[in-house]
């Protein structure tokens, strides 16, 4: 009775085990072929320009990319009267049915995001195609039809990595649950035409069901994924017979099957990406001229130069060049805007890269750029574009991802990755480092002009701090790289920004160190300006300051800010408490505790909801100053003052009776900016906090932009943290729902 | 000022990287890329490798670079030529005469010949081998009804064109998947000859020159094989144009082929071929004839 409990125990332990490898490869089978068959969205963002402006240069431009890629074999394209407008090759295929071109055309049903019609295949023969037909959609109405036949021969070879044991089966199913195609021992059987719809649940289509069939002689286990956004299912069958075959050490031997199946699955996604990757390597021509051909080499530069600019591949390195690096981009900004994942441009130059070239001649230089290409590849995922700008200019978008840590990490492993020697160069051995800038979108630019310009200027500041690195933009920079007329300017038309409400808020959420829940936000400054992009108050300030406009534009953001918070609490949104930076200008003025009083009662403000920060060195100056009192009068009234720009020079027993005002004391951005994950480097901030903690104020880190910095500053004893690595800056419409998401507790 | 311009060249590659390791080779003068693929019979790295002593006499003596497309498919080397992505192939006479039903601008113009091997004549032709192990005691064709058998690609000769056509003779005109049990499409030949020796496939249907290179290679041994049929003779596969290359072009690569060359006695060594040879479009006759037919009855 024990051994048979104990069997059975033993089968349920296996049975799941076996779920839980299944789901891993369906998982990853499912994502791959969606990436795979989203190689279309290139094809129909090209094909869509040619039937706009029909230039045969466009065409070339298709045909090379679909045999780059070889996910697919051949274009058609029909008008919606059926009428074939272009193919690739010529076929012998019969005219598509209008009924399937109406249907493709037709608006997706519920549910379904990419609209895709799978062309019937007649039952004589095999065929290695699978024809595929999709709209494109010009302005978002279908204006015609693509056919893009799939090569089965490149899912062979995908799927030869895997070991499903002996009774192992994959299957490409129809939404439906109809067999397309199916693989087993080690290739590909059609024409069984199996229907698994009675197995598949339809309120679980999107996430992985295990279907077991206890009671048929020959049971089997299946589990199926829906592939993202296409009406299609990957499963995978094994029969219960291998699965519970014999012993306990049989039982053994299965669930290390299993495993290795997962690892096998795994190595044959990162195989699979790495074949995507290489294959994007075609266009690799190398243009060198020796000495004796001088006049023809510059005949051929011309041609090169010019071939380059009607194409849309980088000739040296095979990847993407501007102009197509554009068009990409745009087209994923426009799923950016509704998936709200993390989507971001890096730029990227290679330090002392003219050196190299200056030194070991031009060839080596271009066999550099090609190992950079290469190795970029290796770095990032099917589904983000790589392109090269020229010269040694590289500029990435990485696309979807789940948070901002992931894209830290990449950034990461492209430093990593390029800082290793050149081994492999014809001639030489050396080595370079990259320079990064990051920009993310939307906070840092809501288009891909705006983007790349801000990356760019990320990057210079890379190069400035000291190369090797990478930099989150941040748009002082933006201002710190404009030329002093162009800055001078800024003075004098930002009364004119302040009248166009070109001026912004964002909220940054600051949270508490030990559980990251939010406990506050900083109301931030931003000036969308007309020509120079997003800046920072750090940029313009010190032209405002110049122009006279600080205590002006101290007035806008409270009364912008106590405007929010009435807004939110009218729209039954609990506010948390928002931090307002003010100028000495604003602060020393009679005026300014009648303002911030008259707006209290025009909105109705809380005290606590109010929180003025003011800088340590106005702080410190400000001894039996008009600020003083005024700071001391706005204490009176219940609003809490936090300290600024904090870098250790306040101290208990210099100021000991205007430190009662204080409520939290928030580090200098700069200390944070200078730390690194090596414990030498944070001097400064330790510092600056052990003069702090005498002061027996909770301590905010402020500018905290990787996990490593996260970490180093709990351990030091922060109290708050504010920061990329926490939260972006939150525009003023999104707020409001972030502050509705909060789960709050009585003390937040 | 020359010692100077030595000592700062000299301090770069002294404080920045590892010394030079060979002096720069002279360049190849610059022309657009010759692109060539083949249908992937077998590994198709391993094709490539075997073939680069006849892409580097190419580039050598056209100069100009050749691109090498790794194709996943036959199929995708026929679109490839269709849609002139592609100047130059090497193609099964299967997969051309489909190609060449698309379009008559295709032209044959050299292919490989054999050496001797276990199941192939020496010369210019191979056959089509069904073959499994003595050790399943399989001995007839009969035995194999209902079985689980290997083809390569649907666009292949011997894994499936000369399987569904001529090999049905023997069968009594029975289809193939009615005869068998299950027909896998391996993709390629080498994979095939795996499937049974690993077991997935009872038998399989291999191109004889696949099978003497697998026994080459040390991959099956002679005696474990059981031959239970082979093919009429088929001509060998063919280097082919796509229509697009202009004839001048033609001419320099058909000289270029077709002059015996020592730089490639390495790979004649290597290979089992003992050169190259003109080819026309008339040797194929034969598969003309069967593609025909085959992609007459697969019309609706």
């Amino acid at each position: 009775m024990l051994t048979l409990h104990q069997l059975e125990r033993n089968q349920h332990t296996l049975l799941v085990e076996l779920e839980r490898g299944h789901a891993n490869l369906v998982s990853i089978l499912a994502q791959n072929l969606s990436q795979i068959i989203n190689q279309k969205q290139m094809v129909e963002l090209l094909v869509a320009k040619w039937l706009d402006q029909p230039q045969p240069s466009l065409l070339e431009e298709i045909n090379q990319l679909l045999y780059q890629r070889h996910a697919f074999n051949r274009l058609a394209l029909y008008d919606r009267d059926g009428n074939q407008r272009y193919q690739s090759s010529v076929s012998q295929r019969p005219v598509i049915d209008q009924n399937l071109l109406d249907q493709c055309l037709s608006p997706p049903e519920n549910g379904e995001e990419e609209k895709v019609v799978i062309v019937p295949l007649n039952s004589s023969g095999f065929h290695w195609q699978l024809p595929l037909l999709f709209p494109v959609r010009i302005n978002q109405q279908p204006q015609a039809v693509m056919l893009l036949e799939l090569d089965l021969g490149h899912l062979v070879n995908l799927f030869q990595q895997l070991n499903l044991g002996q009774t192992g089966k994959l299957f490409l199913l129809t939404q439906e649950g109809r067999e397309l195609v199916g693989f087993e021992s080690g290739g590909l059987v059609q024409g069984k035409n199996r229907n698994f719809a009675s197995y598949l649940s339809k309120e679980h289509q999107e996430g992985q069901v295990t279907v077991r069939n206890y009671s048929a002689a020959r049971g089997f286990h299946l589990s199926y994924k829906k592939i993202s956004a296409f009406p299609l299912l990957i499963a995978v069958t094994q029969d219960l017979d291998e699965i519970l075959a014999g012993d306990r050490q049989q039982q053994r031997h299965t669930i290390a099957l299993l495993s290795v199946l997962t690892l096998m699955a795994l190595i044959a996604a990162g195989l699979l990406l790495r074949f995507i990757h290489n294959s994007q390597r075609y266009l690799e021509t190398l243009q060198q001229l020796n000495e004796q051909n001088q006049k023809a080499a510059h005949e051929l530069e011309r041609q090169r130069q010019h071939a380059e600019q009607v194409a849309s591949f980088d000739a040296l390195t095979g990847l993407y060049n501007r102009r197509l690096f554009v068009t990409l981009a745009e087209k994923n900004l426009q799923q950016a805007r509704r998936n709200g994942r993390v989507y971001a441009v890096l730029f990227m130059d290679l330090d002392r890269f003219k050196q190299i070239n200056d030194t070991f001649g031009h060839a080596v230089g271009d066999q550099l750029l090609k190992s950079v290409a290469h190795r970029l590849n290796h770095c990032t995922r099917e589904g983000d574009v790589v392109a090269r700008f020229g010269g040694d200019e590289f500029v990435l978008l990485l696309t979807a991802m789940a948070d901002e840590d992931n894209l830290i990490e990449v950034a990461h492993k492209i430093i990593d990755d390029l800082s290793h020697p050149y081994e492999d160069l014809a001639t030489v051995s050396l080595q370079s480092t990259p320079s990064l800038g990051i920009a993310i979108y939307p906070g840092d630019g809501e288009t891909i002009e705006a983007l790349m310009r801000n990356a760019d200027a990320a990057m210079y500041q890379s190069k400035r701090a000291g190369r090797g690195r990478a930099t989150f933009f941040d748009s002082r920079f933006n201002a710190s790289r404009l030329e002093p007329a162009a800055r001078q300017t800024l003075g004098s038309s930002l009364s004119a920004a302040l009248a166009s409400q070109q001026l912004r808020i964002f909220y940054q959420p600051v949270v508490r160190a030990s559980d990251q829940r939010a406990v506050g936000l900083e109301a931030l400054l931003r000036w969308r300006h007309p020509v120079h992009g997003l800046l920072h108050a750090e940029g313009f300030l010190p032209e405002a300051q110049k122009a006279g406009l600080l205590a002006e534009l101290d007035q806008w953001l409270l009364k912008q800010v106590c405007r929010h918070l009435w807004e939110w609490r009218t729209n039954s949104v609990k506010p948390l408490p928002v931090s307002v930076n003010l100028s000495r200008s604003f602060l020393d003025t009679p005026q300014c505790l009648e303002f911030i009083r008259a707006l209290q009662q025009e909105y109705g403000i809380l005290a606590p909801d109010l929180v003025i920060e003011v800088s340590e060195a106005d702080f410190i100056q400000s001894a039996g100053d008009p600020l003083h009192h005024h700071l001391a009068a706005l204490h009176q009234q219940g609003l809490a003052i936090d300290l600024d720009q904090y870098r250790g020079r306040l101290s208990l027993i210099e100021h000991p009776a205007h430190n009662d005002l204080l409520r939290r004391i928030k580090l200098d951005g700069e200390l944070v900016r200078q730390l690194r994950s090596y414990p030498h480097e944070s001097a400064a901030i330790a510092s600056a906090l052990s003069s702090a903690r005498p002061l027996h104020r909770p301590i905010d880190a402020v500018a905290v932009e990787s996990s490593d910095q996260l970490a180093s500053l709990k351990m030091m004893g922060c109290d708050h943290i504010q920061g990329h690595a926490i939260a972006r800056p939150i525009n003023e419409k999104e707020i409001i729902n972030y502050l509705a998401s909060l789960p709050r507790t009585p003390d937040s | 000022m020359i010692f100077r311009h030595l000592l700062l060249s000299l301090l770069w590659a002294l404080l920045l990287w590892l010394p030079v390791a060979r002096p720069l080779q002279a360049e190849p003068i610059p022309n657009a890329p010759l692109t060539f693929s083949l249908v992937p019979e077998k590994n198709i790295e391993q094709q490539i490798r075997n073939l680069q002593p006849l892409l580097d006499l190419l580039e050598q003596k056209l100069q100009r670079p050749v691109r090498v497309i790794r194709a996943h498919s036959y199929q995708a080397v026929i679109e490839g030529l269709l849609a002139h992505n592609l100047d130059l192939a090497i193609l099964g006479p299967a997969s051309y005469a489909r190609a060449r039903l698309r379009d008559p601008g295709i032209e044959p113009f050299a292919s490989f010949s054999q050496k001797k091997g276990l199941t192939t004549p020496e010369g210019s032709y191979y056959q089509s081998i069904l073959f499994s192990l003595k050790a399943r005691q399989i001995a007839s064709v009969q035995q194999l009804k209902g079985r689980k058998i290997a083809l390569t690609d649907p666009a292949s000769t011997s894994g499936c064109l000369i399987p569904n056509m001529e090999f049905t003779q023997v069968i009594d005109g029975t289809p193939l998947p009615a005869f068998f049990g299950t027909l896998i499409y391996t993709g390629a030949h080498d994979r095939s000859i795996q499937a049974v020796l690993d077991g997935r496939a009872d038998a399989a249907f291999v191109a004889s020159t696949h099978l003497d290179q697998a026994i080459g290679d040390g991959k099956i041994a002679a005696e474990q094989i059981a031959l239970l049929w082979r093919s009429r003779p088929i001509h060998y596969d063919p280097f082919v144009f796509a229509s697009h290359v202009p004839p001048a072009l033609r001419q320099q690569i058909r000289a270029i082929l077709l002059t015996p060359r020592p730089e490639l006695a390495a790979l004649f060594e290597q290979m089992p071929f003992t050169g190259i040879e003109p080819v026309q479009d008339s040797d194929y006759a034969p598969i003309h004839a069967l593609v025909r037919i085959q992609s007459s009855r697969q019309q609706p």
